[in-house]
């Protein structure tokens, strides 16, 4: 009965915060010191005559009161339509962001499940066997990465290894030709996508490694855990079993955090690599200023956020029943 | 036991499902071609916006509309004389009023329509109904354009003027598929798929982010290019498109740097060959100059006196050396003077050239004094001290690399200014609110002198002129030179114009920089430069995309994309199920054997 009410309570608060970030995306796209009317048709040389100017506004529903465009704003949004792109003119903004979603979805998504498996064992095995050499070396090796400028690295690993010894491409989401099919085009974006992913993986394994670490060092210092120990449960059960499921928790949110960053794309990364993914498409978007668009990849990365943390929450409350109680 | 058979064989199973597949792949590709696709693969930096000519941006677009339709007339490859291409013949008549056009009777649309006097006359219509400003310039004056029959087109003019015969605005489409189409649907059409074409290729295949894919036609007027594909391969920053052309996964590329360009100079010229192309473009100091209430302009930049004192206290040289690694040419006017035929180079004796003390020397006679002793001058009796605004775009690297030596040399001579950068679109917004007092900014410029000459009249205020600069002496030598057909009058017009420029300096020209090309040199062959003998290579260059052909044997761009072979793929998955299970294993006889 508690579980229920804990997730409708939880359902709701997301409700209200959706419909916050949707309000704020509305007022925050209207406040902006440029004239959408002017961004959308400046270009050097060119003017717009007034009529053309008004037709536009009417276009855009511009010329009508603040609350009726508000509601429309709403009803479009519903129906996931967000108008047409500005520096894709002719293709609809969801189309645009779907274009660009799957290879950003594929590449940060892989890499954000690689760091957390690889940096949480790594901080279990380590923060277990403290001051040993699987512990010293994890350290310096993640810390060494994680204190690395992302770019620098994918830099780095673009010379050595595509240009230098010429094993991966230098770029791209798969090869442009058009004859690939099935097995051979997965292996063409698997290898495409293999330079973007290790650095990624690379530079932030530090952090789930040392969030894992501290935490189990936490958990160790417990006396239920001296408990357990001298109950004569064996060292594999005592981590396994007690420690770690206990220092997980703190992870948790963490983890739901980055995956619903995974939206935002990365970057830097897909700069140096030439990733054709939804943070260069949002860098593209304000550089043009094509505000439509912005706005569309604003609404989308906050929902995948405010889902995520959602999907937390839950989690949270099944593995920890306590959380339900507070 | 259980325990132990369940990891080892989903391992296995796993290992065989995948080389059932590398044997799949790998029977696809042996099965051989009939003939080898020649691909050229180019390298961009930036994305295609649109293929809809109409909604052309930059370089980007206009290449790829220049692959896909053919003028009716074209500037030709050595030295840029106009010559026919769609026509069979053109005339003009005695008063230099009607022009009559004939096209050639062996041309067609990439769908196997003949191209008419319809297609041209519709196009044009269009252009001119709509005001397409990209276009529209190519049609000035028109009194009538007219399909007579199929073939001929006649074309009268209310004054007797070049611009029917200029080369590279006329466009034409194919009616029946655009005619059907409203305006608002024609700007918002994609034109793709099903791409309709009148030049050598047309656009297949587009992956905005990606890459944009053109295949030649096989029934191509001038010959079928040697090409039978050019793939525009999409790289977001200028280091990672050169190391694709390093390792040879691209064919061609634009190089957006001297640093980078050194680089690849360094390479094996018998691997990559590079260019130094001619300047046909200019970077600019703009001023300020519009008489408009609404102006927010320093009154100083309004004064000539001013200007010309900066003027002096430039050191293009310097520029040049140190922003463009010498490659650049200091700069005077706003024609290129790769066009010496109309370029206009100041002799010696009324050359501006460096000299801070000359400049101080003119503000200081012009009153403009340093009253109050902090460095910085006053306006004339006292007053407000000349404190400019010097904007940039972001996007200008070498503007933005020369914005602190002006600001130095400025500073020299009494004048204070603080610099900004900010994005294109922010800066059309000041630049067009006149709210700025200097900006850096460049131009391209094509090879007939009417267009930017045309940017200095007064008419063009709001829409292509920099600086709202007005003179109206200015204005009628312009109209007279778009009369005047005979060239050399035309040529000491438009002489006298750059001298007007030169001495009012409503702009001053930094440099004419050149532009850098690198390609595979072990592959291809064939390029023409256009013109001879420094144009440029292969960016934009229809003759170069005609003639370019593979050199034999070499490898292509595709092998170099391969990347790591499947084996490796295949051993790595291999070893990781491997591991897993290994891990696995262990810790469930370590498991079975403390439960026992």
């Amino acid at each position: 009965m508690g579980e229920w009410r804990y997730v409708g309570r939880k359902l709701l608060q997301a409700g209200v915060t959706l419909l916050f970030i949707i309000s704020v995306n509305f007022f925050l796209f209207r406040i902006m010191p440029s004239d959408p009317v002017r961004l959308l048709t400046r270009q050097r040389g060119v003017q717009l005559s007034p009529e053309a100017q008004a037709a536009l506004t009417h276009d855009l529903g511009l010329d009508r009161s603040l609350p009726s465009q508000f509601v429309k704003y709403l009803a479009d949004t519903l129906r996931l339509d967000f108008g047409d792109s500005f520096i894709y003119p002719g293709q609809s903004v969801v189309s645009v962001f779907a274009r660009f979603l799957w290879p950003t979805v594929l590449l940060v998504g892989t890499a954000t499940v690689l760091m957390i498996v690889i940096g949480l064992y790594l901080g279990i095995r380590g923060g277990w066997k403290r001051g040993r050499p699987l512990d010293v070396g994890s350290m310096g090796f993640s810390l060494l990465f994680y204190s690395m400028p992302d770019f620098w690295l994918a830099m780095i690993l673009l010379i050595v290894f595509s240009t230098a010894l010429g094993w991966f491409p230098s770029g791209g989401f798969e090869s442009p030709s058009s004859d690939l099919s099935g097995f051979s085009r997965v292996l063409d974006i698997a290898n495409h996508m293999f330079l973007p992913v290790l650095t990624l993986t690379l530079g932030y394994i530090g952090e789930y490694f040392l969030l894992m670490r501290s935490s189990l060092l936490d958990v160790l210092g417990e006396d239920y855990i001296t408990t357990v120990r001298a109950k004569g449960v064996r060292e594999d059960r005592v981590l396994w079993r007690h420690a770690v499921r206990n220092a997980l928790l703190p992870t948790i949110s963490v983890i739901a955090l980055s995956f619903g960053l995974v939206l935002g794309g990365a970057i830097t990364i897909e700069l140096v690599f030439s990733y054709p993914g939804l943070g260069l498409l949002l860098l593209q978007a304000v550089d043009s200023q094509d505000f439509l668009l912005m706005q569309a990849l604003f609404l989308f990365a906050s929902v995948a956020v405010l889902a995520s943390n959602l999907v937390a929450d839950l989690v949270y409350s099944w593995i920890d029943p306590r959380v339900r109680e507070a | 036991m259980r325990g132990l058979r369940t990891p080892l064989s989903i391992g296995v199973l796993i290992c065989s499902v995948m080389s059932i597949g590398v044997g799949v792949a790998g029977a696809q590709s042996a099965s051989p071609d009939a003939e080898e696709t020649v691909t050229f693969t180019v390298g961009v930096t930036g994305d295609l916006n649109s293929a809809n000519p109409f909604r052309q941006i930059d370089t980007t677009e206009s290449f790829l509309t220049t692959l896909m339709y053919d003028g009716i007339l074209r500037l030709g490859q050595e030295d840029y004389a106009t010559e026919p291409e769609l026509l069979e013949s053109w005339e003009t008549s005695e008063d230099g009023l009607t022009w009559t056009f004939v096209l050639r009777d062996d041309i067609t649309w990439s769908d196997g329509e003949p191209i008419t006097a319809d297609d041209f006359v519709w196009t044009a219509e269009f252009i001119m109904d709509n005001d397409i400003s990209s276009w529209s310039d190519g049609y000035r004056f028109t009194k009538n354009i007219e399909a007579v029959d199929e073939r001929t087109i006649v074309w009268t003019t209310t004054r007797t003027t070049l611009v029917p015969g200029l080369p590279g605005y006329s466009l034409i489409l194919p009616e029946h598929i655009w005619g059907t189409m409203t305006p608002k649907e024609i700007r918002n059409f994609r034109n793709f798929p099903d791409t309709v074409a009148s030049g050598p290729f047309h656009l297949v295949e587009w992956e905005p982010g990606e890459f944009w894919r053109l295949e030649a036609r096989d029934d191509y007027y001038q010959g079928q290019p040697q090409i039978d594909e050019i793939v525009f391969r999409v790289y977001n920053s200028p280091e990672s498109v050169v190391q694709a052309l390093i390792k040879g996964e691209i064919d061609h590329t634009v190089v957006p740097s001297a640093g980078l360009f050194e680089r690849l100079q360094a390479e094996d010229p018998d691997e990559i060959g590079t260019a130094v192309t001619s300047a046909e473009a200019f970077h600019q100091l703009s001023f300020n100059v519009v008489d408009d209430p609404s102006s927010t302009a320093h009154p100083a930049v309004l004064d000539a006196v001013v200007r010309e004192a900066v003027s002096w206290a430039l050191d293009k040289q310097t520029m040049v050396d140190r922003v463009m690694r010498g490659y650049a040419v200091p700069g005077t006017t706003p024609i290129v003077p790769l066009y010496d035929f109309w370029h206009w180079e100041p002799p010696a004796e009324e050359a501006v050239g460096f000299d801070p003390a000359e400049a101080n020397r003119m503000l200081d006679e012009a009153g403009y004094l340093d009253t109050d002793d902090d460095g910085v001058r006053e306006m004339p009796g006292g007053g407000e001290s000349l404190d400019w605004r010097l904007f940039l775009a972001t996007t200008d690297s070498d503007g933005i690399k020369a914005a602190p030596f002006v600001q130095g040399w400025l500073r020299d001579i009494g004048i204070e200014t603080s610099i900004r950068s900010m994005t294109d679109s922010k800066l059309y917004d000041q630049w067009y609110g006149f709210d700025w007092d200097l900006i850096v900014y460049s131009w391209g410029v094509g090879p007939d002198p009417d267009f930017i000459l045309s940017s200095f009249t007064s008419g063009q205020c709001g829409y292509w002129s920099d600086t709202c600069y007005s003179n109206p002496e200015y204005d009628r030598l312009y109209k007279e030179q778009q009369v005047t057909l005979d060239p050399d009058e035309r040529q000491a017009i438009v002489v006298e114009m750059q001298q007007m420029l030169y001495r009012d300096l409503p702009e001053i020209v930094l440099w004419y920089p050149n532009s850098f090309e690198a390609w595979r040199a072990d592959r291809w062959e064939g390029f023409l430069p256009w013109p001879e003998p420094d144009g440029v290579v292969f960016w934009g260059n229809p003759y170069s995309v005609l003639n370019a052909r593979p050199i034999v044997d070499a490898p292509t761009s595709a092998e170099a994309d391969s990347g790591l072979p499947a084996v490796i793929w295949i051993g790595g998955a291999a070893l990781v199920v491997g591991a897993i299970a290994g891990v696995v294993l262990m810790r469930r006889r370590r498991d079975e054997h403390y439960a026992a």
